[in-house]
């Protein structure tokens, strides 16, 4: 019989913080290292609880007893060392062991010693067996001795200088561990006595276990040494994973604290640089994590790595205020900054401005007292002083002796010793990883095991001594199974001697969905999903009225239908696609592209079905009522949904924009005639009730043909025109919004130049010109330009497009002379003028579409960029017109350049970079031979010109990317 | 005699180009009346500005950054504007209600226009890295055509590279100013910064004219055909000012002197100046550099003098007509100028005119009624006043205010014009008046104190039998000083003093 509940896991509270007033999320905590109130320490294997617990409660659907055998074989790694057949190694998918190739730079010599000697006691849960648990006191020191050696020598020991913390870091830890989705694996530690009845994965005493650092490091990417991904990857940034390991490691502060060792402190001022694309206030800087961090002897803003525009600088420290009286603070600067002391605003000379002196004055006791300054510079001047006056001293600038930054609460792994690596030793504990069979499972090169164990074929399940027996063997691993895995791996042993039952699709991908414990957060068919006590753990980041559906992960049931493969694939392996993480504070986290490509494989075969992901057709004018249904002049999806990043009218339910990367088009069509199909407490209205719209006279009143142009709209993607209702109000400083009609703008820009020319079109696809050069350079999508580089204050910022899928038209000029086809494409320099030809300005239609027009050595030359929309978001098509009085022989133009080309067979290029470029005439006659020769170490396809009698030629070249 | 010179200059060739903005100022030149005498009622309290002249503020619609760099008075009357985001609108309604006035975008992502000029059907301004004429084809109120006339000066892609202008001369020839950076040169050091050409708007080819400028924010041709500028206090350039600019005139500020070899000769001759030279003395070592028309004595006289226009109005603005006024970005005011021609250089009296405006002011340009438009912009500047932007318009309530309506240089003294009867008593004590004389090195630094200060002493005043005048001889003129004349203690016939007592006179050259 196995167990008719996952074991429960109840957390313990901890004894009052001795630092538990400053960290107060802390204050309650508990090590995740108890597992259990009931002093089990089997191995903790979160696949195999869950279908235990759904077999229990009854499911049909869970695998049976020997299926979870099977999956315990491969979560244990007992084929590791048990050889078998490789049609059973295929069957059992292993899961590897963490990669310890450089464990010496990341875990501290006393934890490895103390775990190595009890695994089990120190880390109850583990799924690591013991290896001593039958060996004499003094040959197990000795081995234990020799492979800590061995694993710190190998990249150790680990660094602990220079590491620390403060309450308020650690702080922002706990509510991003509670909520990011640690818990939903792991135990939270923010409550007491909590009842979970779902799989807790333990954690192990980290305080003593490893540094900030080396934790950081591995939060951000944990597959780099665990490439199993059992621990995916959350996708935290550098500052949130440096918060929450922070926060795990509290302990070491609070160590730190009562040994007296005390907040390091250092003369000077601690600074903080930022750089933001586009600064006007101090506001801007909400949210800006820093570029760079460091002391300084007192306030300046002579930082190094410091650029000249759009930035800012905060320090903060303490002030050692002589006397007591009444002080005088005068900050000068240009652009705006800002004091702050013991929290207390004292001057904000905010925004753009020339250098002026703003004072303020403020009564303060003798002592320390927190100061905090911001500086920010938009362009132009860089002005910044703050001096102070007060009783007995004149106005000068405030100079180090009077600041102390503080560099946090020193951190290191609890229980740290100066290690002296002993190459003998760390040699004898090499051999003893390969003698001990370690290496079976931490594979480590130039090592083997030296005993191979008995195969599975051989294994005798009965044996009393044996690994699933009860008085484990001296020399066997011991697991500290409990009876019901050793019930389920007997079973499985056994079947898999005989000829196994071939797993059906649906149950491999059930055993997947288990072992990377999906389960976690999401249901599928009835199993899985978080219990009671964690669900509160899962959260809205925003006030948004979804109900459940605003926080909690969605069903996994017919996702494979749902999503398009390869959205599905993306999202496993890289977290892309994830697009309720506006409003769901949960992240859905990456496996790592080996752990799940055969997932995604799988959820699509077993949910698919026929003509899923056939295209309904598409058209312009499908476009069009499409994006009347959508906005608000018809179904008004817009009142949830938010398209390319503007939010939706009433919530901010999922971007329309995302729908056409993730979704099948069959999927979405069944979906939206019947929302409630696919999830009964979905907030998602039914618009064709029994397939009557309510827009008869739109496409003859067809529900499908109505559905498909919603389609066709939303397929333009990220690009998609704003439909009605949404107004973008999305915020650089000076956005220019070409929402009704193209817009031209000349500025600067980043990597063109400052003579660029912009246009912007609303079908969301956008170009740069470079007048200087004279030649078309860059094309982007979405979001246009943020005007106030130059526009604004005394800014000369050279700033980016605001936009996405950037792509930088072929280098050099548009078109050349060539006096053979041996001579190079002509190099346009940065500051290079007049490449392309003399610049002549350029015309705008009734559309406000420009026309460009350049003269080439006689040969005027208009182009004009338009966008051409099509599914996945807009094309750009450049119409050229090439006029000359002699027609002149050996001008080309550059179809496409790229270390690769490939002609494909409707005689479109596809590039290396994966854009595909086609070029056709537009006068009628046949299109020259594209010639494909190597220019500057690149391919390119070069165009010739030929004259027609009247000495013109018009040719069109489409670019898709 | 100089409204002589005025006509001729204008009935000269012009090149072939119609520009309406030359014909409005000779329609004018033959509307000059006296300015009209006004009785001034008895006041109880000391007139101010507002008792004369009107200051009006125009509705901005809601949203849009109204900061005026470029104005000028269409043919038909329009207002059109520039603003530094670059757009450029039609004002309807400019004359009426200024809670109504419309905006009509008529161009938009102009970089940084600083100039309009209305020519043959062309409106013409100068782009960061261009010379533009614009023209709507279609007639459907919107630009539609774009093209370069000139693009041969350069821009390293540094913020204060503005380009001022252009200004349209009686030969048909477009000038522009080229503000020198201040601060990273992104692309490079870019040649012609600092410089003042001229283009021929048919050929699109451009001519050096002048070198040595530093921020050269306002750009004029006067009445009569001749070119002046206004720049900016600074390094190099150390005390604000106007300067006419004339072919091969150095104006003192180094950074542009590597384009010289480009502009070849007389450039080609100028050498790099010494920092710390008195600027009176620097004709010595460098006989190009030309002395200014005004000095703007730093704070006292604004700190950034930005646009100016004649008064054209023929006595419809008030009581200056061919008087210069001029703007200032940092003050948010209007002062005025009076200028005479001595051995050939332009110099003259400035005085303060009007202030209160409600931003740095850019422009001003008069409308078909003589009114004035104001256009304004901090841009990034700090100054007076409570908005970032803004238009307003001036208009005179044709009440005369008591003012020194010039001052002249005399060889042994100054000769004080007034606006009104003077009382004669007060007009001839010497005590009424203070004059100190002052002036500037041309220095590296950025600014520059006034320099080798003197009082001098009034030996005898003269009061004109008609008390309009008072002729005051004074010891020791210094030729290449500022001198500042006080009039404190002088009173009208009515008791009232004088609006703005302080005249700040450029002697460059002392007459025989």
């Amino acid at each position: 019989m196995f167990r008719s509940q996952a074991r429960r896991h109840k957390i313990r509270g901890r004894r009052g913080s001795s630092y538990g007033c400053i960290l107060s999320a802390c204050a309650i905590a508990a090590f995740a290292s108890i597992p259990s109130a009931y002093g089990d320490n089997s191995p903790v294997v979160p696949g195999y609880e869950r279908l235990s617990m759904a077999a229990a409660a009854g499911s049909e659907q869970a695998l049976d007893v020997t299926a979870r055998g099977e999956l315990l074989l491969g979560e244990l790694n007992c084929l590791s060392c048990h050889g078998a057949s490789s049609a059973v190694q295929e069957r059992v998918p292993t899961k590897t062991a963490p990669d310890l190739s450089n464990v010496g730079s990341r875990v501290s010599p006393q934890y490895l010693m103390e775990y190595l000697s009890d695994p089990h006691g120190v880390k109850p849960g583990a799924t690591m067996p013991d290896i001593f648990h039958a060996s004499e006191a003094r040959p197990k020191a000795g081995a234990v001795e020799f492979l800590t050696q061995y694993l710190v020598s190998l990249g150790g020991p680990l660094d602990i200088d220079k590491q620390s913390g403060t309450a308020a870091i650690a702080e922002k830890g706990a509510r991003l561990f509670h909520s990011v989705g640690c818990v939903a694996c792991h135990a939270p530690q923010d409550k007491e006595g909590l009842e979970i009845n779902t799989p807790v994965i333990p954690l192990g005493n980290l305080a003593k276990k490893t540094t900030l650092s080396a934790l950081t490091e591995f939060l951000l990417d944990p597959l780099k040494t665990r490439h199993s991904g059992r621990m995916p990857n959350l996708w935290l940034k550098q500052d949130e994973a440096e918060a929450i390991s922070t926060y795990l490691l509290r302990d070491q502060m609070e160590v730190a604290i009562s040994t007296n060792a005390g907040p390091a402190e250092t003369p000077g001022i601690a600074w903080e640089y930022h750089e933001i694309a586009s600064a006007s206030k101090l506001d801007d800087f909400i949210g800006s994590n820093p570029v760079s961090k460091g002391v300084s002897e007192s306030f300046t803003i002579q930082i190094p790595g410091k650029r000249g525009s759009n930035y800012g600088i905060r320090w903060v420290g303490a002030l050692e205020v002589p006397q007591e009286g009444n002080y005088r603070f005068f900050l000068s600067s240009d652009d705006g900054s800002s004091l702050k002391i013991d929290g207390e605003q004292i001057i904000l000379n905010d925004g753009i401005h020339p250098a002026n002196t703003v004072n303020g004055r403020i009564a303060l006791s003798a002592g320390s007292h927190q100061i905090e300054v911001w500086y920010f510079q938009g362009g132009g001047e860089e002005v910044f002083r703050l001096e102070w006056a007060g009783p007995g001293m004149g106005r000068r600038e405030i100079d180090g002796s009077f600041l102390t930054a503080t560099a946090g609460i020193p951190m290191q792994p609890i229980g740290w010793q100066a290690f002296t690596l002993d190459t003998e030793k760390a040699a004898m504990g090499k051999r003893m990883f390969a003698m001990m069979r370690c290496v079976s499972c931490h594979e480590m090169p130039g090592l083997r095991p030296l005993f191979p164990a008995k195969s599975l074929v051989e294994l005798n399940t009965a044996n009393d001594e044996g690994c699933l027996g009860e008085s484990v063997r001296r020399g066997l691993p011991q697991y500290h199974l409990d009876a019901d895995q050793k019930e389920a791996l007997g079973a499985a042993v056994k079947n898999l001697q005989g000829r196994p039952k071939e797993l059906s699709q649906k149950e491999k991908l059930q055993r997947q969905l288990a072992t990377l414990n999906c389960y976690a957060c999401h249901n599928r068919d009835g199993i899985g999903g978080p219990d009671e006590a964690r669900s509160d753990y899962f959260q809205s980041l925003v006030e948004i009225d979804l109900g459940d559906e605003g926080r909690m992960p969605p069903t996994l049931t017919g996702v494979g239908a749902k999503l398009k493969a390869e959205a599905l694939k993306d999202l496993l392996e890289h977290g892309d696609h994830h697009v309720r993480g506006r409003y769901m504070a949960t992240r859905m986290p990456g496996f790592g592209a080996a752990n799940v490509s055969t997932l995604a494989e799988h959820l699509t075969e077993v949910d698919a079905w026929e003509g899923l992901t056939e295209e309904p057709p598409f058209s312009e004018e499908n476009v069009e009522v499409g994006k009347k249904f959508v906005g608000v002049t018809g179904v008004a999806c817009v009142i949830c949904h938010g398209v390319a990043g503007q939010k939706g009218l009433g919530i901010e339910g999922i971007d329309l924009s995302t729908a056409y990367a993730r979704l099948n088009p069959g999927w979405f069509e069944k979906f939206l005639a019947n929302p409630g199909a696919f999830n009964k407490d979905t907030r998602m209205p039914a618009f064709w009730p029994e397939g009557q719209s309510s827009f008869p006279d739109i496409l003859e009143g067809s529900a499908e043909r109505q559905i498909e142009s919603i389609w066709s709209y939303l397929s333009l993607g990220k690009t998609m025109s704003f439909p009605a209702g949404i107004e973008p109000t999305e915020g650089a400083k000076m956005e220019l919004k070409p929402t009704h009609e193209p817009i031209t703008h000349r500025t600067f820009m980043k990597d063109v130049g400052p003579r660029t020319i912009l246009t912007g079109f609303p079908e969301r696809l956008h170009v740069a010109f470079d007048a200087n050069n004279v030649r078309l350079a860059k094309a982007w999508r979405g979001r246009f330009f943020d005007a106030s580089g130059v526009a604004s204050g005394r800014s000369d910022a050279f700033l980016e497009p605001l936009g996405i899928d950037v792509i930088d038209m072929p280098s050099g000029p548009a078109f050349a002379f060539l006096e053979s086809l041996d001579a190079p494409w002509p190099i346009a320099g940065k500051m290079d003028r007049d490449v392309g030809g003399d610049f002549k300005g350029y015309r705008l239609d009734e559309g406000m579409r420009p026309t460009f027009v350049y003269n080439l050595k006689g040969v005027t030359i208009e182009e004009e960029p338009l966008p051409r929309v099509q599914p996945g978001g807009a094309a750009l098509q450049r119409s050229f017109y090439l006029k000359s009085e002699n027609s002149p022989a050996g001008l080309y133009f550059v179809v496409a350049e790229d270390t690769e080309l490939e002609i494909l067979d409707d005689g479109a290029i596809r590039t290396a970079s994966g854009s595909r470029v086609s070029v056709v005439t537009s006068d009628g006659r046949p299109l020259p031979k594209l010639v494909l020769r190597d220019s500057n170490g690149m391919r390119q396809a070069l165009l010739p010109v030929e004259w027609s009698p009247q000495g013109d030629m018009r040719f069109q070249s489409k670019l898709i990317w | 005699m100089k409204l002589l010179n005025w006509i001729q200059k204008i009935g000269g060739p012009n090149n072939g180009a119609k520009s309406c903005a030359l014909s409005l100022s000779l329609g004018v030149t033959f509307a000059l009346t006296l300015a009209p005498t006004n009785d001034l009622s008895a006041q109880d309290n000391a007139p101010v500005e507002s008792d004369y002249y009107t200051i009006e503020t125009f509705a901005i619609p809601e949203g849009t950054p109204m900061e005026i760099g470029a104005m000028t008075t269409l043919c038909n009357g329009d207002l059109m504007v520039g603003t530094r985001t670059g757009d450029i609108f039609i004002v309807k309604g400019a004359y009426g209600d200024p809670e109504k006035v419309e905006f009509h975008l008529w161009a938009r992502g102009i970089a940084q226009p600083l100039g309009l000029v209305e020519l043959d059907g062309w409106i013409y301004t100068a782009q960061r890295g261009e010379l533009t004429r614009m023209k709507d084809s279609n007639d459907d109120g919107r630009a539609d055509i774009f093209e370069t006339v000139c693009d041969d000066w350069e821009i390293s892609g540094n913020y204060h590279e503005y380009n001022f202008g252009p200004r349209l001369d009686p030969e048909g020839y477009l000038w522009v100013t080229l503000n020198k950076p201040f601060g990273g040169e992104p692309y490079g050091r870019a040649h012609w910064r600092g410089w003042a050409v001229r283009i021929d708007p048919k050929t699109g080819e451009m001519f050096p004219m002048s070198a040595g400028l530093r921020s050269p924010a306002g750009l004029e041709i006067s009445p009569w055909g001749d070119v002046f500028y206004t720049d900016n206090q600074g390094e190099w350039c150390n005390s604000s000012k106007m300067s006419q600019l004339e072919f091969g005139d150095f104006h003192g500020h180094p950074h542009g002197l590597p384009t010289k070899e480009l502009a070849g000769k007389p450039f080609s001759d100028i050498p790099e100046p010494e920092s710390g030279t008195f600027m009176k003395d620097l004709h010595e070592t460098i006989p190009s550099f030309k002395m200014p028309t005004l000095w703007f004595p730093y704070d006292k006289m604004g700190k950034s003098p930005s646009g100016f226009k004649w008064d054209t109005s023929g006595g419809d603005f008030g009581p200056f007509s061919e008087q210069v006024f001029v703007a200032d970005q940092h003050h948010a005011w209007i002062m005025r100028g009076n200028l005479e021609k001595v051995n050939g250089h332009w110099q003259g009296a400035s005085y303060q005119f009007l202030e209160g405006f409600q931003c740095g002011i850019i422009r001003v340009c008069f409308g078909k009624d003589q009114s004035l438009f104001v256009g304004m912009s901090n841009a990034g500047w700090g100054g007076r006043g409570n908005a970032p932007w803004g238009i307003q318009r001036v208009r005179w309530n044709g009440k005369t205010p008591f003012e020194i309506h010039e001052t002249t240089v005399q060889p042994d003294g100054f000769k004080l014009t007034f606006t009104h009867p003077v009382d004669a008593a007060s007009a001839g004590n010497p005590k009424s008046y203070s004059i100190q004389s002052y002036t500037y090195r041309l220095r590296s630094n950025y600014g520059g104190p006034e320099e080798d200060v003197e009082n001098l002493s009034i030996t005898s005043i003269e009061v004109a039998d008609d008390l309009k005048s008072a002729y005051l001889k004074v010891g020791g003129l210094r030729e290449g000083y500022v001198h500042e004349i006080h009039t404190k203690g002088v009173r009208s016939g009515e008791g009232l003093p004088i609006l703005h007592p302080i005249a700040y006179y450029t002697l460059v050259e002392l007459p025989e």
